[in-house]
């Protein structure tokens, strides 16, 4: 695999499975806010910027990786960006404002998170929506004369456009968005350890799996053997969690968020060697020269950097549900 | 208007905008070592709530400036694509680091805020704030480094790039090493923290003077005797870094030197400092009008003592590529402002030596509070200065901002409403924040700190 690629999908593997860990949370908020609302908070409300910045590292990624064809593929998503960037600020907002939400206030922490929820709902339909688009090409039209990495002539060399109308009436893509949004269901009473959803967590996973199935069917998509990854995961967790077998590491965030990277990141295959249904070759697109070194080498660094981090986050959240149990 | 003209007023006002969220981002992310090592070094509680208070409103602009954040990121590659290409092929790197000190902030700041108790030793709980400050500095670094590379690029073979559009010999390493990184990394680091800090000062000395019962306004008095001190510290390095900067300008970028002290020829030595003023053309040559004549000073200063030191002028490039005339008066404000803050700094130094406590004074509390106010068009003018000074350049004699630009109509109306985000979301973060704050009642917080210090003895 390319070297920029493999590391840019990964990255975007890391933002789409912490961005899932909210939304698994915000539909718990939503069904059951009684019940599971402060277990969520207890996530959600540290990690929702560390989901932020994973996406803002898949934005300076993707200039990295596709500088040549970054600005069309950009101006031909522009109101998707827009959509996105306007629904991000107001996630922001809303999340920050109910957690500092006074008694006496407009509007209390819970209809704020609500706001929360489902602006991070409707982003993450976005984000679907741009991603379907990436691996079925439905709605986009692309035509590259030459590489145009090779100059800054990009911008003419690249002339791509993209048709909502048309995306919506391409078969698969918001079958594929109604799979996610099942699995994501299916999924989060496993992470937050809500055993009442357990059951209907196990039939919205496999039949979300299923759906997800057809909708690369119907995109297009060349299947290839490591479908079995995310199949044993997506569905093999709740099942796993309903009997009560390694429970404890299913429900250890830590564990499940590097369970859902892994599922993410085996469905590579969606887009690579080609994405859009075979119209955009990677090789011919993603960045050559030196950039491809200084990049790695950055990587390295910054990724061995960012595991500790990320450890002494996992320490001090491990710590501090340890002493709430101690005191429970 | 032209498209592309308002691509630069929207960029403009996002990023004026921007930056007033970000210095108050970096200058509670500095002060927090300082107040939470006081409140554990001394056991003083109301360090303890103050650094509490400051954590929270610092989580809300962190906040804020993650969205505001994204949205100039958008910008640029929607504004100036052109200007994004080269950066992706030469120059990314930059903002690839900013993304790991964005995650050493994110991190320290969420293991800092969201875990406080778990931290048994607060010693460790401590340590966190340095990655919090380490990772908001960073960030500014690594965006100012783009910045700098705008102003002296390199890491590509220029000359070849003007005469065929393509870039060869790219080495994306050396572009986060130009001649003005290190300056102008110095200079910005500093400012930035400085306003962000004489704002704070500005509340808690507006929070003293509304005071109503001692332990408020001693909360609020030992605030002040952190700020005072750090901001008196920290305009002494704004001069310092201010100079180096110019003194790279006379080295690096003489066009925006000459425009900012308003040279219209070169002067060999002696060459005076001119207040205000312009140039206008007169029967074939170029004179200062307006304004008033300082003799001398500038070669003083820009020959460090030095009366001999040669210093250039705008005749010496093409009046087309002259920036704006106007940065030579931003600059001015921002010398004018910088020497009147330094000198209100100087008066609160001599009142503290002289044991007048300033932090209690009516006096200097309402004097905190106006120039905290005027710090914030001084910090602007600074901005203006440097980025105005540059036009008609994006990169510095290599692509214009109009060759850069996005000339669909598309981008007006979306423009339009990033704006309007802008003028709301920037004086809603301040009260917000602010707010915070001053929320709580600090008779019972106090009482609630002491009570778990013994607890935890």
């Amino acid at each position: 695999m390319l070297t920029l690629f493999a590391i840019e999908f990964f990255t975007a593997a890391a933002a789409i499975a912490f961005l899932l860990t909210e939304l698994m949370g915000g539909m718990m908020l939503l069904f059951d806010w009684k019940n599971s609302g402060q277990r969520v908070m207890s996530y959600v409300a540290p990690v929702w910027e560390v989901t932020g910045t994973f996406l803002a590292m898949f934005v300076v990624e993707t200039d990295a990786t596709f500088a040549g064809i970054l600005l069309p593929v950009a101006f031909a998503f522009a109101a998707l960006l827009l959509v996105f960037l306007i629904l991000f600020i107001i996630r922001n907002v809303a999340i920050i404002l109910g957690e500092f939400a006074e008694k006496r206030q407009v509007f209390t922490d819970r209809q704020l998170y609500y706001v929360y929820v489902t602006s991070t709902l409707l982003l993450s339909v976005v984000f679907l929506a741009f991603v379907s688009a990436i691996i079925s090409g439905h709605g986009i039209s692309i035509s590259i004369s030459g590489n145009p990495v090779d100059s800054l002539l990009s911008i003419s060399n690249a002339q791509v456009s993209f048709s909502v109308a048309k995306w919506l009436a391409g078969p698969g893509d918001i079958l594929f968005i109604i799979s996610a949004v099942l699995i994501t269901f299916g999924l989060s009473p496993v992470l937050y350890d809500i055993e009442r959803f357990s059951a209907a967590g196990i039939v919205s996973s496999v039949v979300g799996f299923v759906l997800g199935l057809v909708s690369f069917i119907q995109m297009g998509v060349h299947m290839s053997p490591l479908i079995v990854i995310p199949a044993i995961i997506i569905i093999g967790a709740p099942i796993l969690y309903r009997f009560n077998i390694a429970k404890g590491i299913l429900t250890n965030k830590a564990a499940f968020i590097v369970l859902l990277i892994i599922s993410i990141y085996s469905l590579y295959f969606t887009v690579y060697p080609t994405a859009m249904h075979g119209k955009l070759v990677l090789s011919q697109v993603v960045t050559t020269g030196p950039m491809v070194l200084g990049t790695i080498l950055t990587t390295a660094v910054g990724f061995t950097l960012l595991a500790f981090m990320l450890s002494l986050y996992v320490y001090v959240n491990y710590r501090s549900a340890r002493s709430v149990s101690t005191a429970k | 208007m032209n498209i592309g003209t308002f691509d630069r007023l929207l960029f403009a006002y996002s990023i004026g905008s921007h930056i007033l969220i970000v210095l108050m981002s970096i200058g509670l992310s500095v002060i927090l070592p300082v107040l939470e090592y006081i409140a554990i070094r001394y056991k003083d509680a109301y360090y303890d709530i103050l650094t509490r208070r400051v954590a929270k409103a610092l989580v809300l602009f962190f906040a804020v400036g993650t969205a505001s954040g994204a949205v100039m990121a958008v910008e640029l590659i929607d504004l100036f694509p052109k200007f994004m290409t080269v950066i992706a092929v030469v120059g990314v790197l930059p903002f690839y680091y900013e993304i790991f000190a964005f995650f050493l902030e994110t991190i320290m700041l969420v293991s800092y805020y969201y875990y406080w108790d778990v931290f048994k030793n607060r010693m460790h709980h401590w340590l966190l704030t340095f990655g919090v400050a380490g990772g908001t500095l960073g960030s500014a670094v690594f965006i100012t480094m783009i910045n700098a590379w705008m102003n002296t690029p390199n890491g590509f073979n220029i000359s070849y790039y003007e005469e065929t559009g393509k870039l060869i010999d790219v080495n994306p390493f050396i572009t986060a090493m130009t001649p003005s990184t290190g300056r102008e990394i110095f200079h910005v680091a500093i400012v930035t923290a400085f306003s962000g800090l004489m704002v704070l000062g500005a509340f808690f000395a507006y929070q003293y003077l509304r005071s109503k019962t001692f332990e408020e306004r001693n909360l609020w008095r030992k605030g002040l005797k952190v700020t005072f001190p750090m901001n008196m510290f920290l305009i002494i390095m704004a001069g310092i870094s201010g100079t180096l900067e110019m003194s790279g300008l006379l080295t690096y970028q003489p066009e925006k030197y000459a425009a900012l002290d308003l040279d219209p020829y070169p002067i060999a030595n002696d060459a005076p400092e001119h207040i205000f003023g312009t140039i206008v053309e007169q029967n074939g040559h170029y004179v200062v009008v307006g304004g008033f004549k300082i003799p001398l000073l500038q070669s003083l200063l820009a020959g460090n003592g030095n009366l001999n030191t040669p210093v250039p002028g705008l005749s010496q490039f093409s009046p087309s590529t002259w920036p704006p005339l106007a940065v030579h008066d931003t600059f001015d404000l921002m010398v004018l402002g910088g020497s009147l803050l330094g000198l209100y700094l100087f008066a609160i130094l001599v009142a503290w030596i002289l044991k007048k406590k300033p932090y209690e004074n009516a006096g200097f509390l309402v004097a905190q509070i106006f120039f905290a106010i005027l710090t914030i068009p001084i910090y602007i003018a600074g901005w203006v200065t440097d980025e105005v000074g540059r036009q008609p350049w994006i990169i510095y004699n290599v692509m214009t901002v109009y060759q850069a630009a996005n000339y669909s109509p598309s981008i007006v109306v979306p423009g339009y409403l990033i704006m309007a985000f802008y003028t709301v979301i920037m004086p809603f973060s301040y009260w917000y924040a602010f707010r915070l704050m001053k929320r709580g009642d600090v008779r019972s917080e106090v009482a609630s700190s002491r009570s778990s210090a013994v607890a935890g003895r």
